[in-house]
């Protein structure tokens, strides 16, 4: 079980060296289409 | 204490021939074949009281040796006794150097205890320090009895013979203490395995909780304790070299930062923010902007990342508002986004800003539309290169959730131990 553990931290040290090598980000790119904001805006507060 | 001698004799009851390991020692012997009782005082087996008993296949058979701690133990008597609620057995080892001790097999696993002289306390206390540890009491006196002995005994012991017993535990050991009239018998019990028991004596191994009984020993060490500390050390240094990591490689990146002024009565809103080279490898863009919209507005910024080479774009937008109320408040004056994984190649920057003037003119009279005709100030500060927050995050739950489960056993395996303990809450009962 320990070595299960290790390499789980190997894994996942390597995926995170990885995201950071090629600055990704599993919760998207950021990227957007043009104009997508709510033209007007206003509060979320009700 | 002088080396006993091996001495071998028939059983005047059955005629099994029985083998004395502690002769000279041994006050008594019962028969393994026939349960019968033989006084050895003298040199002759004299038949104290006749039983016929089919004899029992025991986990340490009489006889056997076993090097427990580089001292050689010979096997030479069992009890099994039993309290009413549940039974355990007990295996009497003898060394002529070493004398006496005790190998306890519970539902649990085994323990391997030694008589001591000392009285550490009386047996009225519930709680004593004993060798610098505190001692508490776990198991109430109750009383238990001798269901059957067999083998060699330093004292009279006969099947039927009660006993009233109580139980202490700290710093990993066990006192017992065993009450018979005004006699106090304490024993000092340490965990074995039941690995090291088999090997030892060269048995099948009978097993441990959690592979048997429905709770750990009282002295058993917590499997998971150490575990759980050792795996949250390793999950700590590996988050910590993933932040360092994620640091070294945010640097080397291009910053920028400018301040443009949108005015509402102008169209003309939209600035660059230079030119990036993204060199080698993919990077993330990291882009935070603050704004002054103006009470209950706001203003919108859109970018555009242009490859100067490929004319691609990457488009990322981000709102700047501001509202509030009486007793509420939405400030979103200020925010960061990021453009994960720009690839490799020489970008210009582009930043445009909306205003609510720009569409919904026409809704001005109804006060939402803007705030008024001054120059509303936004400052954009770009750094071709970042952190995700959200992957070190991530890294941390993946890291830590194994730690957890480990815990979360850990305190399960405790749980279960004081369930047993008198005075503790059981769910079975």
């Amino acid at each position: 079980m320990k070595h299960a553990f290790l390499a789980w931290c190997a894994v996942c040290l390597g995926l995170h060296g990885a995201a950071s090598w090629y600055g990704y980000s599993p919760f998207g790119d950021g990227v957007q289409a043009r104009n997508i904001y709510s033209r007007g805006g206003g509060p979320m507060h009700k | 204490m002088s080396a006993a001698a091996t001495k071998s004799l028939e059983c005047p009851a059955c005629g099994g021939a029985i083998e004395l390991h502690a002769a000279g020692y041994s006050l008594l012997h019962v028969c393994q074949y026939c349960g019968s009782e033989i006084d050895l005082v003298d040199d002759t087996a004299k038949l104290i009281a006749q039983h016929v008993e089919a004899a029992k296949a025991l986990v340490v058979p009489l006889g056997a040796k076993g090097v427990i701690n580089g001292v050689e133990w010979v096997c030479i008597g069992n009890l099994e006794k039993h309290d009413g609620w549940e039974g355990w057995e007990e295996f009497l080892l003898f060394n002529p150097y070493h004398g006496y001790r005790w190998l306890v097999l519970t539902q649990s696993g085994w323990s391997l205890g030694t008589p001591i002289l000392s009285t550490p306390a009386s047996p009225t206390q519930d709680s004593f320090r004993f060798e610098g540890a505190g001692m508490k009491r776990i198991y109430d006196p109750a009383a238990s009895e001798i269901r059957r002995a067999i083998g060699e005994f330093y004292w009279r012991v006969k099947q039927g013979d009660e006993v009233v017993s109580t139980s202490y535990v700290g710093g990993g050991k066990v006192l017992s203490c065993e009450m018979t009239g005004d006699e106090y018998n304490w024993t000092l019990e340490e965990f074995a395995s039941s690995k090291g028991i088999a090997t030892a004596f060269g048995i099948e191994d009978t097993g441990q909780y959690p592979r048997i009984g429905d709770y750990p020993q009282p002295h058993q060490p917590n499997p998971y304790s150490d575990r759980a500390k050792n795996w949250g050390l390793v999950a700590g240094i590996v988050f910590l070299a993933a932040m360092l990591l994620s640091i070294v490689l945010s640097f080397g990146g291009e910053r920028r930062e400018q301040t443009f002024v949108a005015n509402p009565a102008s169209s003309a809103r939209s600035f660059s923010l230079g030119t990036f080279e993204v060199t080698g490898r993919a990077r993330p863009f990291t882009i935070k902007a603050r704004g002054e919209p103006g009470d209950n507005n706001w203003m919108y910024l859109e970018y555009t990342l242009t490859n100067t080479a490929t004319d691609e774009e990457i488009i990322a937008s981000q709102p700047i508002e501001y509202y509030y109320g009486r007793d509420w408040k939405e400030d979103d004056r200020s925010g960061t986004i990021k453009i994960a994984s720009v690839p490799a190649g020489r970008y210009e920057l582009v930043a445009e800003i909306a205003l609510p003037e720009d569409e919904v003119r026409a809704n001005s009279s109804r006060g939402w539309g803007g705030a008024g005709g001054t120059g509303r100030p936004v400052t954009v500060e770009v750094y071709s290169n970042g952190v995700f927050y959200s992957n070190l995050f991530l890294l941390f739950l993946a890291l830590f959730a194994p730690v957890l489960w480990i815990a979360l056993r850990a305190a399960n395996f405790e749980s279960a131990r004081a369930s047993n303990y008198d005075g503790e809450e059981d769910d079975d009962d």
